[in-house]
């Protein structure tokens, strides 16, 4: 090892403190960049694995009328399309622990959202189910029970199911579901509570109710970016493309059915005239035989009455044997002429028979046709308009708050620990100046000893390197283990997402710590270039102390002379070294700041839901409705709604201005003057009531703001079906959660060109949520959202962002005590002097402590009201900053968080000093007898 | 105050550095009377800065006693201890040691702050001829009158013992000639006791007793009837 190394180590080893604490400072940095870099970056890897792994759908698409084998060819064969999986998802109630739970069976994946089997095995045949574990759990089941399964419409069940019973074979986790949100449903209150996987053979719907599509270019995708999200609303274009195309197939299908059901009425008209015709002419066939018959009978009997008068006077003539054989030969005739006619007779018997026979058949065949007509027209006239609904995963709300999720974190990452550089930067920088200080005499005599300047800075140059390089990079490391741990452990509550593989973040991690190694190692280099200015002789000559000064304060004698002896001291004192004064100062500011930050945040975050619940939507509930065209649909919802209710329609547009576009709502309330009532309406920052009026449309600041569309200007709406209007905007709005757009009626007709069919209803409760059900089973209702609910299952959400605010506060909270720590160590170490005399005079410990204290608190003071000051700006920024797309930030920082904050930092000081005693008390009074340094 | 108000007795004082003791007093005995002026002289590195650190009551001993008006210092506690610098003693450095953000009234104020029996610190500053100067702090004040506020600081505290580590190392001749004379008249007309350490040998005959220190071990005691007044010398 070379004398050089052998110096440095020593420096090290004589001055652990201060290579600590540096180290500390640049692992603080590093670590908090990194980290939370990680934790974004190792979410994503972990939802991309994931979904990548199941082969989860990039499309989800409905369809009004199902699919059948020829939608699925339809889609395969769409530019882009890499596989096509058609199921089936039926929601029902599963009887759990005694109760009715609105349950979705899904058939058993085939390709895609492929399902973990985590216990038993996957069904077999249509008597069987694979559960998700909570079922499980809460139905207190066991793998081998029954679980059965109802609707309260048991025709619609038999219609779907042909099993009521199914044996539980396994448990299973499926990608669909990556929290532990299910969804809504039209069933019961609209809440879903589990999912079930079943054989595909247990469905009896005849088609397929959903499909799900992969596209080709997503494997290679990363799947959590926004180029995959832009890459899916082209792919959703497209699918939809197809959708119109089959419609219009199933449409001119169903026109089809109609003209065959005419042309079969027309066919079973003219049927049941033609039979009528045919029996007739049989029936006039069959008379004029039986006339004939009559007549022949007629003539027998004649016949035989001439006969019988001819044996009479033949009798009495006594001609009879004359006569016999005469006679024989017509009673022969007679007799011959009976039994043809008793054959004609029963001839005649028979065809009557049969042409009943042939009356009633063909009577039957019609009556049954019609039936068969009547059943079609009926099924035809209620089968709706084939449309297919496509969807991305952004629709489904957890895959896309997952990803907001990890953009927040990214944003966070980014803003929050420049600050932390800034303050770590700033203490390296009053540590190595002093270091060099401390030095001086010793440069000097380097330099007298002919070494160059460039070879005696490396000394410090390689001590900063040390210590930069390796704090840095022990921080980057930690910091990419710690932090996801920790946060997404924080997330674990939230998304049922398996365990992320921890890269270190390569990149990230080298550009952190080489801008911690730069930013020590530039300090060092400029305080060892300032120092290095003079000549050797000047340079091995004492500094002179700082001489003592009169400060500001002393100007103003009514408060100076009341001021005690050490508070005299202590104000001119903390004025004294300037510079360590501002870099203290500006220390605890810094941290004092990043706290009041990380507070705010927690609250703003968590704030947002609670305002927009609270002060914009402010309804109780939600009902999604089929559009309402007519009066009959609206009367038997009116019945089930409570009393204050508000028909709207809402309108899922895209909405654009000049400066860049958003996803937005149309919201068209039915009756203009009580929109306030359910929605607030009132200006950003100064809370006037803003009114909806007619001509134009008010829309919400976010919007206003990523659009550039202010007041008076014309925003654009693209529409789903992808026809475009301007709409001239009247007011700016304020609102936190989704963007909206609040037209009148009126407004819309004119812009839209069509009127605004009611497609939602919002409402507060009368009495509670017993007309739920109720409203439920009217078959205009989709579903119904209970905004409560909502903002719990928003405030789940925030509480994982809660933790991520902890661990700046935490990571907040060491910075702060390094950097008291390194301060307060430097004030020390730089009046060493000062205080063994202060000791030799006979100062007890305690007011030796708190003559170093006074100022430390003092300082300390100062610092944290500069930085509650600067906090509320940097809050501010980062605020700002880590804003998604969907939300604003309420810009708020409660009472409590600024006492936190101070709180905090005050203990941190006070903990500071409470460790700094030792080295206090420590302190060598022969220090006192050397000469300065 | 008379015979025996100092006494150290067997003072031993070693100084380990890992395995090496270095044995800085080696068996130390004398005794100073109360209320003279005594000087202990020797070369640099003889062991007198070791005496003064032992009864400044900054150091402790390792073997011996040390007795400061009957009271034996070398086995007070460190709170007792630190009240005896406090109370008892007054100290003048080499390098006069004042507080650079304090004026010369302020620093001399400094001693009020921790002593209730302390002097009217203008009063002293007067004494010592600082009067003018009291305003001033110490980097517009010269190497003279900054001692000067040192012994000012020092005596204001009303010390039973007055202890000055080379007061005049750092100090030109005359100047140093008329602190020795400050502290002679102190001496004389307040009756502190005081204690010089110095390597001056020069400056002895103004000392009512000499200790004369050499390798760690008291070479020699000697006694001065009739001190000389600081004008009479010269060195």
């Amino acid at each position: 090892m070379s004398a050089y190394m052998k110096d440095i180590l020593r420096e090290i080893k004589h001055t652990p403190g201060r290579f600590v604490s540096l180290a500390v400072i640049a692992a603080l940095g590093a670590a908090s960049v990194v980290g939370i870099q990680a934790t974004s970056i190792d979410m994503r890897l972990a939802a991309d694995a994931m979904y990548k792994g199941h082969n989860l759908y990039d499309l989800q698409i409905k369809s009004t009328v199902g699919f059948d084998g020829d939608d699925a060819d339809a889609l395969r064969q769409t530019e882009g399309v890499a596989a096509v999986m058609t199921t089936t998802i039926f929601d029902a109630y599963a009887k759990v622990s005694g109760e009715n739970h609105a349950t979705r069976t899904y058939a058993l994946p085939d390709g895609l959202n492929l399902v973990d089997v985590t216990e038993g095995r996957l069904p077999e045949n249509g008597g069987e189910c694979a559960v998700e574990r909570r079922l499980l759990r809460d139905g207190g089941y066991r793998i081998g029970d029954t679980v059965e399964l109802a609707l309260d419409n048991m025709d619609d069940y038999r219609a779907a199911l042909g099993h009521s019973a199914f044996t539980i074979t396994g448990v299973v986790t499926s990608p669909l579901y990556i929290t532990f949100q299910r969804g809504n449903t039209a069933l019961g209150d609209g809440s879903l509570d589990y999912y079930l996987y079943l054989h595909p053979s247990a469905y009896t719907l005849g088609v397929y109710t959903d499909a799900y599509v992969r596209m080709s270019p997503s494997p290679d995708m990363d799947n959590l970016t926004h180029e995959y999200y832009a890459a899916a609303d082209e792919w959703k274009r497209r699918v939809e493309q197809t959708g119109a195309a089959r419609a219009k197939l199933k449409s001119d299908d169903m026109a089809r059915a109609w003209r065959e059901i005419y042309e079969g009425r027309e066919e079973y008209e003219s049927g049941v005239s033609e039979l009528a015709e045919r029996v007739a002419s049989a029936r006039a066939l069959l008379d004029e035989t039986k006339a004939a018959l009559d007549e022949a009978r007629a003539e027998l009997e004649n016949a035989q009455a001439a006969l019988d008068a001819m044996i009479a006077s033949a009798l009495s003539a006594g001609t009879f044997d004359a006569m016999r054989e005469q006679i024989e030969a017509a009673k022969a005739a007679i007799d011959g002429g009976w039994s043809e006619y008793f054959a004609g007779l029963s001839r005649y018997e028979g065809g009557v028979a049969e042409l009943d026979a042939e009356e009633t058949a063909g009577k039957k065949a019609l009556a049954e046709a019609a039936d068969r007509l009547d059943e079609a027209e009926e099924k035809l006239a209620k089968a709706p308009a084939p449309e297919w609904f496509v969807f991305t995963r952004k629709d489904g709300v957890a895959f896309d708050s997952y990803f907001q999720d990890t953009l927040r974190l990214e944003k966070i990452g980014y803003v929050f620990p420049m600050v932390f550089f800034l303050v770590a930067v700033m203490v390296s920088l009053t540590s190595m100046s002093r270091m060099v200080e401390e030095h001086r005499t010793r440069i000097g005599v380097y330099k007298a000893l002919g070494y160059r300047a460039a070879a005696v800075a490396q000394k410090y140059l390689l001590y900063a390197l040390g210590a930069g390089a390796s704090g840095g990079a022990a921080g980057a490391v930690a910091g990419s283990y710690v932090f996801p741990l920790i946060i997404t452990d924080a997330y674990s509550h939230l998304y049922d997402m398996p365990p992320a593989p921890m890269p270190v973040p390569l990149g990230i991690a080298v550009a952190a710590v080489v801008s911690a190694v730069l930013a020590v190692v530039c300090v060092t280099l400029g305080t060892y270039m300032a120092a290095m200015k003079g000549s050797p002789a000047v340079l091995m000559r004492p500094k002179p102390p700082a001489g003592g000064r009169r400060v500001l304060l002393e100007r103003v004698p009514l408060l100076w002379n009341k001021m005690g002896f050490f508070s005299k001291v202590t104000a001119r004192n903390v004025f004294r070294y300037k510079r360590r004064f501002i870099m203290t100062l500006a220390g605890v500011a810094g941290c004092a700041a990043l706290l009041l930050t990380a507070f705010g945040l927690r609250d703003s975050i968590g704030g947002a839901a609670g305002l927009q619940f609270a002060e914009v939507t402010k309804y109780d509930a939600r009902a999604y409705l089929k559009d309402i065209a007519d009066e009959g649909q609206r009367e038997g919802l009116t019945a089930a709604l409570p009393k204050a209710h508000l028909f709207i329609r809402e309108e899922a547009v895209d909405a654009d201005g000049p400066k860049g576009g958003l996803a937005a709502s149309v919201i068209i309330p039915e009756d203009p003057e009580s929109l306030d009532d359910y929605y607030g309406l009132s200006a950003p920052g100064t809370k006037e009531p803003v009114t909806l009026t007619h001509g134009g449309a008010l829309i919400t600041d976010k919007l206003a703001r990523v659009t550039g569309v202010g007041e008076g200007g014309a925003i654009a709406i693209t529409c789903s079906n992808g026809k475009a209007y301007n709409v001239t905007v009247t007011g700016i709005v304020d609102n936190y959660i989704q963007h909206f757009i609040y037209m009148s009626p009126e407004t819309y007709a004119d812009v839209f060109g069509a009127p605004a069919l009611p497609n939602s209803v919002v409402m507060y409760y009368d009495n509670g949520r017993a007309f739920a059900a109720v409203l439920l089973e009217n078959e205009n209702v989709r579903a119904l959202l209970h905004n409560d609910e909502l903002l719990s299952q928003i405030g789940e959400q925030t509480d994982a962002m809660e933790i991520v605010t902890v661990v700046l506060i935490v990571l907040a909270c060491a910075l702060a005590f390094v950097v008291l720590y390194n301060l307060t160590t430097i004030n020390i170490s730089e009046r060493v002097r000062e205080l063994a005399t202060i000791r030799v005079l006979g100062f007890y410990d305690s007011e030796l402590a708190m003559y170093i204290y006074r100022e430390n608190a003092l300082v300390t003071l100062l610092g944290v009201l500069l930085g509650l000051a600067g906090g509320v700006e940097l809050f501010r920024f980062v605020i700002t900053s880590v804003e998604i797309d969907i939300l604003k930030f309420p810009h708020i920082i409660r009472p409590q968080s600024f006492a936190y904050a101070v709180a905090l930092s005050a203990a941190f000081a006070v903990l500071v000093n409470l460790v700094m005693r030792r080295k206090l008390t420590g302190i060598d009074m022969v220090e006192s007898l050397k000469s300065a340094e | 105050m008379g015979e025996d108000y100092v006494i150290f007795r067997d003072v031993v004082r070693e100084y380990r550095t890992g395995s090496v003791a270095v044995r800085a007093a080696d068996g130390i005995t004398f005794s100073l009377r109360g209320g003279e002026l005594s000087i202990i002289v020797g070369p640099s590195g003889a062991g007198k800065t070791t005496v003064l650190n032992i009864l400044g009551g900054m150091d402790g001993v390792t073997s011996g006693t040390v007795t400061v008006d009957g009271r034996e210092i070398s086995s007070l506690s460190r709170r007792d201890i630190c009240s005896y610098r406090r109370d008892d003693v007054g100290f003048v450095f080499q390098f006069y040691n004042l507080i650079p953000n304090l004026t010369a009234l302020e620093n001399v104020e400094l001693a009020l702050q921790i002593r209730k029996e302390a002097l009217d610190p203008r009063a002293v500053l007067e004494d010592v001829g600082l009067g003018h100067r009291m305003h001033n702090f110490p980097a517009q004040l010269s190497g003279g009158e900054q001692q000067r506020v040192a012994i000012a600081r020092a005596l204001a505290k009303n010390p039973k013992l007055l202890l000055c580590d080379e007061p005049t190392g750092a100090l030109d001749y005359e100047t140093g000639k008329s602190i020795f004379r400050l502290l002679q008249d102190t001496c004389r007309e307040k009756g502190v006791t005081v204690v010089v350490i110095t390597h001056n040998g020069a400056v002895t005959p103004i000392a009512h007793r000499v200790v004369k220190i050499k390798s760690g071990k008291v070479e020699r005691v000697t006694d001065n009837p009739c001190p000389k007044p600081v004008a009479e010398i010269e060195w």
